[in-house]
């Protein structure tokens, strides 16, 4: 398992070279000089010339990919950064802070964002997705059917300006403006961000739950007089949840995603915010570093739900579990304890 | 219904689909006495399974349902019988084993535990006693205990489908349903698991209902045989005398098309035509487009049960009187 994880870690470098190459040619190729945008407007072409010198800006194209990666070390000071392997990209042209410095005050403002979200989410979704499945076709299953689709069709901005309107600006129940230290100005964006992910995950749990219910070994489990109840809930739900599991995860890579579209909208301070913005001002570390610690926390995010994933699933576990810790296999159930004659 | 143990009378089981009403199973009646062992023996889509599941008031929901006749177990009508009546007597008083083993089982669950569960269920056990006794079965079958911990793809299909067996006879079920128990196993298991369900029936004095496609099989067992075809028993008696001298033109081609080399491997087929569509049965005897010895009237009339040198037969070639 360890060897696994070490394997799974080591797997995550390319992928994140990957994404920085791609994120590092687009911010290169997009319109607009990050110097200009400092100076003053009357600023003349030769100052922008000696800024742009300053910020390393006038090298080719790879010499400041490797400025990128390894670290910059230009005529002045100011402009200075070790490089992502030190996890320093410089500072902000915009605010002139360290960039990770405000991407790592604000991240925790986008995780409890999410996380509530998340929460929301599979709390609804799942007992949805199940009462869905185990009544098929009944008019609940109908009802839900329909608000899953509602639900996956409608974009995170439009749902969120529409609740601001009828809770905000009708009803006067929330502010529309929301911060982290007021949870009830969290409720709309938790609402807008969980809104898709409750749909996928309800749907994807249904049509899991209706699949696993065909099986021979739910038929099995009812011929062995075991109630109705325990029939769903031990032996289907837990086949059913392995799929669910992954969309999950997937899910929370979406949340991350939403989180960008819905912090926008409610002016929350996040990563989100902070990414526009920074797109906004053509602030080039900023963006960067957003990015590449965006992708970060994906690529963890998805490790952690293979992990998950083989807790779940006994037949996963198999492959990672080397024959020479076959012991553990007992810790997840009492039953194999002492059974050796 | 007299002092039989199961007594089915009549028993017309459908499917219903969006496009068509399938007739699985016509107009069966069938009486065992307790510790008879039954064979039923059939073409694929002969409608045995739903047999079995009717018996077990486990056919699919909601397209799947009994439309007519009835079954008694012990004297009880099961189609009659609460929802929370029946799950006492699954399991319990009747179970089953089913076709494919490598299904059978949850996939995420210990054998140990869905052996032990099936205990539990029907019994008050604590979780030692439950465990003792999980072994005693496992060891029983032919498997070690110490590896009840293990899950079901740690293990071969004969394997499972010894767990799938243990799991059934867990609380000595006094009908057992066997749904063609060895089709999916390598012929040297079917053997192996064969002989072992024989020896369990004979010590455990369970009643057997051997579903099987295999002629071969079914002799090795049973008692009495019962030919199933389209949902109807065509022929029903001693297997001795089934097998002596079969009376219905379809147990009749069912034996021509035995390799009379290969004992093991006597499979259903060289009867020229198709088992009709379920869903569009011929009229009159529903094997007569088969039948080789087809008389305008088998188009027409339904041939009724006749008794015959101490076998029941359907066939309008057997006349009384
Ligand atoms: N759940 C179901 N829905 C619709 N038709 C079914 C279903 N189960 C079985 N059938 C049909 O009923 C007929 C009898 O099937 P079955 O009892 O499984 O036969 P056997 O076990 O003898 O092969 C077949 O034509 C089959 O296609
Ligand atoms: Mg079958």
């Amino acid at each position: 398992m360890l060897r696994y994880l070490f394997h799974r870690i080591l797997q995550l470098i390319p992928v994140i070279l990957g994404v920085t190459l791609i994120v590092f040619t687009l911010t290169y190729i997009a319109p607009g000089d990050p110097a200009r945008l400092l100076l003053p407007q009357d600023a003349s072409d030769e100052d922008v010339a000696q800024l742009k010198h300053a910020m390393g800006l006038d090298r080719s194209f790879f010499v400041q990919y490797y400025h990128f990666l390894f670290g910059y070390d230009g005529p002045g000071d100011s402009f200075d950064y070790k490089g992502l392997f030190a996890l320093d990209l410089g500072r902000s042209y915009v605010s002139n802070r360290p960039v990770f410095g405000t991407i790592l005050e604000r991240f925790p403002n986008t995780v409890l964002l999410s996380t509530v979200a998340l929460c929301l989410s599979i709390l609804v979704s799942i007992p949805f997705g199940i009462i869905s499945a185990t009544r098929q076709y009944s008019k609940i299953d109908m009802v839900v059917t329909v608000l899953a689709l509602v639900g996956i069709s409608m974009p995170a901005f439009w749902l969120g300006m529409l609740l601001i309107w009828i809770f905000s600006v009708q009803l006067k129940l929330f502010p529309s403006l929301a911060v982290p230290s007021n949870p009830l100005s969290i409720v709309l964006p938790a609402l807008t961000l969980a809104a898709m992910s409750t749909a996928v995950q309800t749907r994807m749990t249904r049509s899991s739950m209706l699949e696993v219910l065909r099986q021979d070994y739910i038929r099995t489990a009812r011929a062995k007089g075991l109630d109705e109840r325990v029939v769903i809930r031990k032996h289907a739900l837990r086949n059913a949840l392995i799929p669910v599991v992954t969309v999950v995860g997937i899910q929370v890579g979406q949340l991350l995603v939403g989180a960008v579209l819905t912090e926008t909208v409610f002016s929350y301070p996040g990563i989100g915010t902070i990414m526009v913005d920074a797109i906004n001002r053509k602030d080039t570390p900023q963006i960067l570093a957003s990015v590449v610690f965006m992708a970060l926390i994906f690529a963890l995010v998805n490790l952690i739900v293979d992990i998950l994933y083989a807790f779940i699933d006994p037949r996963i576990k198999a492959q990672y579990v080397q024959a020479g810790i076959r012991k553990k296999r007992g810790l997840f159930h009492a039953i194999s304890r002492k059974t050796t004659p | 219904m007299g002092k039989a143990q199961l007594s089915i009378q009549n028993l017309q089981v459908e499917y219903h689909t969006d496009e068509e009403v399938i007739h699985a199973v016509n107009g069966i009646s069938l009486d065992l006495e307790e510790g008879e062992s039954l064979g039923l023996v059939g073409e694929t889509g002969a409608g045995k399974t739903t047999l079995a599941l009717s018996i077990l008031g486990l056919l699919p929901k909601p397209n799947g349902r009994i439309v007519d006749g009835s079954i008694f177990f012990e004297g009880k009508e099961l189609s009659k019988t609460s929802e929370e009546e029946m799950r006492q007597i699954r399991g319990n008083r009747i179970s089953m084993i089913f076709q494919d083993p490598m299904t059978s089982l949850n996939p995420i669950f210990p054998v140990g535990e869905q052996i032990a569960e099936a205990l539990e269920v029907h019994f008050s056990l604590t979780k030692e006693q439950a465990e003792k006794k999980t072994a005693e079965l496992l060891e029983l079958v032919g498997i070690p205990r110490n590896r009840m911990g293990e899950y079901p793809h740690q293990f071969s299909g004969g394997m499972k489908q010894r767990v799938v067996i243990a799991m059934a006879l867990a609380c000595n079920p006094k009908l057992l349903l066997a749904d063609e128990p060895t089709t999916a196993l390598d012929v040297t298991i079917q053997a192996q698991v064969l002989r072992m369900i024989r020896d369990l029936k004979r010590r455990m004095r369970t009643t057997l209902i051997l579903i099987s496609h295999d002629l071969g099989v079914v002799a090795q067992i049973c008692n009495t045989v019962a030919i199933m075809y389209a949902g109807k028993i065509m022929e029903y008696g001693k297997i001795e005398d089934v097998f002596r001298n079969p009376l219905h033109p379809y147990t009749e081609g069912l034996f021509a098309s035995i390799p009379r080399l290969d004992r093991t491997q006597r499979r259903l087929s060289s009867i020229p035509g198709l088992i009709p569509d379920p869903s569009n049965l011929p009229t009159g005897c529903v094997f007569h487009p088969r039948c080789p010895y087809r008389m305008g009237v088998c188009e027409k009339t339904v041939p009724p049960l006749v008794e015959w040198e101490g076998r029941k037969v359907h066939c309008l070639k057997y006349r009384e009187g």
